[in-house]
């Protein structure tokens, strides 16, 4: 678990690339704001997701939060402990408490997205 | 908050149509066509609405609503099922710009900034409510396992004389936020826990007793009738006061209302929205 590797979005979602292949999360700060995560809905693998459309929602405190792909690709994986352990987006945002891995259909699409010394920045931690 | 919101106070409608409403004004504020909304409506019939993420059969009785007259309809929101039956609704839409720097990206620190407002409002109406702040592992814990909203009081929700007055929930999208609040005037659990799936006579009524221990009404906090009108009124000088905001009374726009019936046909009215899960 590396995030300062990862590039993160202005909507709070992080993407760790691995050649064409990115895992994705929401990042420590999100999961701050949103409080106690009790349920998480994700694509089925083999599904579309566009860059910044919505690919999911996650429940905490009654709230109903849209997750949004960072890029665009093919579900490959899906994390499916998050069924009955939402809270693990909570305790390891950064690790076991990933959402998804896309295939990217186009890595350089990741330019456009922030480090996470310029996500700390927007979110004024640093 | 230089500009005036809209408050918008459209009466009652059918369960399918006033969640319909509730999501147009949603997106026609993320795209910027209206400024932030304070809605009110009513329901006719009455109806029980369920958390997005609840499970429809395991969360009621299908058949005894049916019996019962009740209609049923999914939200956008989270949060647990809500009778509305003898209650002000409130939808609020606002995004981060209308609010303090902060409130809207924390779920409970949005919670409590319209807490605080309704709090203040209904001092108008006689009612000294606090607002709720239970331990963590509670919430969690009773949030998996109750399926009615008014058993315990979420982060920052009004309860006054150890009963939950004000039921919240919330949608995000597009960086507007949805709050749905549901102020019953009074509190029938009787009626509640008949719309939910029966676990024999004794559970149920053991159930309706700790419903209407945990929940209450406004009329039933004051002890004499209050009236729509009255409610909707204290609840924005609860706004005007402690935050500050104008309103300017208004009807949602003609596009606002042709989404809302599309809205209603195509997704709230439909078994597959409703039984999504």
């Amino acid at each position: 678990m590396h995030p300062e590797n990862y590039h993160f979005t202005k909507e709070h979602e992080w993407i760790n690339l691995e050649g064409d292949k990115g895992t994705v999360g929401i990042t420590d700060y999100a999961q701050k704001q949103l409080g106690d995560i009790v349920f998480v809905e994700l694509p089925s693998e083999g599904d579309t997701v566009q860059k910044g459309k919505p690919f999911g929602v996650v429940e905490s405190v009654k709230s109903v939060s849209d997750l949004y792909a960072p890029l665009t690709g093919r579900v490959a994986r899906v994390n499916t402990r998050l069924t009955d352990e939402p809270e693990l987006v909570n305790q390891d945002p950064y690790g076991e408490g990933w959402l998804i891995v896309v295939e990217v259909t186009d890595p350089a699409e990741a330019e456009g997205l922030m480090s996470l010394a310029e996500y700390e920045s927007l979110t004024g931690k640093s | 908050m230089t500009k005036a919101w809209r408050v918008i106070h459209n009466g009652a409608a059918g369960a399918a149509f006033n969640m319909a409403l509730d999501e147009a004004i949603l997106l026609s504020h993320a795209r910027g066509r209206v400024p932030a909304t304070l809605r009110f409506y009513t329901w006719t019939p009455s109806a029980v609405s369920i958390g997005y993420a609840q499970q429809l059969d395991k969360t009621l009785d299908l058949e005894a609503c049916k019996g019962e007259g009740v209609e049923v309809v999914r939200r956008v929101t989270g949060g647990r099922a809500v009778l509305h039956d003898h209650e002000v609704t409130y939808s609020l839409v606002v995004s981060t710009v209308d609010l303090p720097e902060g409130v809207t990206a924390s779920v409970t620190a949005s919670y409590r900034w319209v807490a605080e407002a309704l709090q203040e409002g209904l001092k108008d109406l006689g009612v000294e409510a606090y607002l709720a702040r239970p331990e963590r592992a509670s919430v969690q814990g009773r949030l998996r396992s109750g399926v009615a909203c008014y058993d315990s009081p979420s982060f920052y929700e009004l309860c006054c004389q150890g009963r939950k007055i004000v039921g919240s929930s919330q949608y995000r999208h597009c960086g507007s936020l949805l709050q749905h609040g549901s102020i019953p005037l009074r509190f029938d659990a009787s009626k509640l826990v008949r719309l939910l799936p029966q676990k024999g006579e004794e559970v149920r009524q053991r159930l309706e007793r700790q419903l209407q221990a945990r929940g209450a009404g406004l009329s039933d906090i004051t002890g004499r009738p209050l009236e729509t009108t009255e409610v909707v009124g204290a609840i924005i000088r609860g706004f005007e006061r402690v935050h500050g905001v104008s309103f300017e009374s208004s009807l949602p726009l003609a596009e606002e209302m042709e989404a809302a019936l599309s809205l209603r046909d195509s997704k709230y009215a439909t078994r597959e929205w409703t039984a999504l899960r």
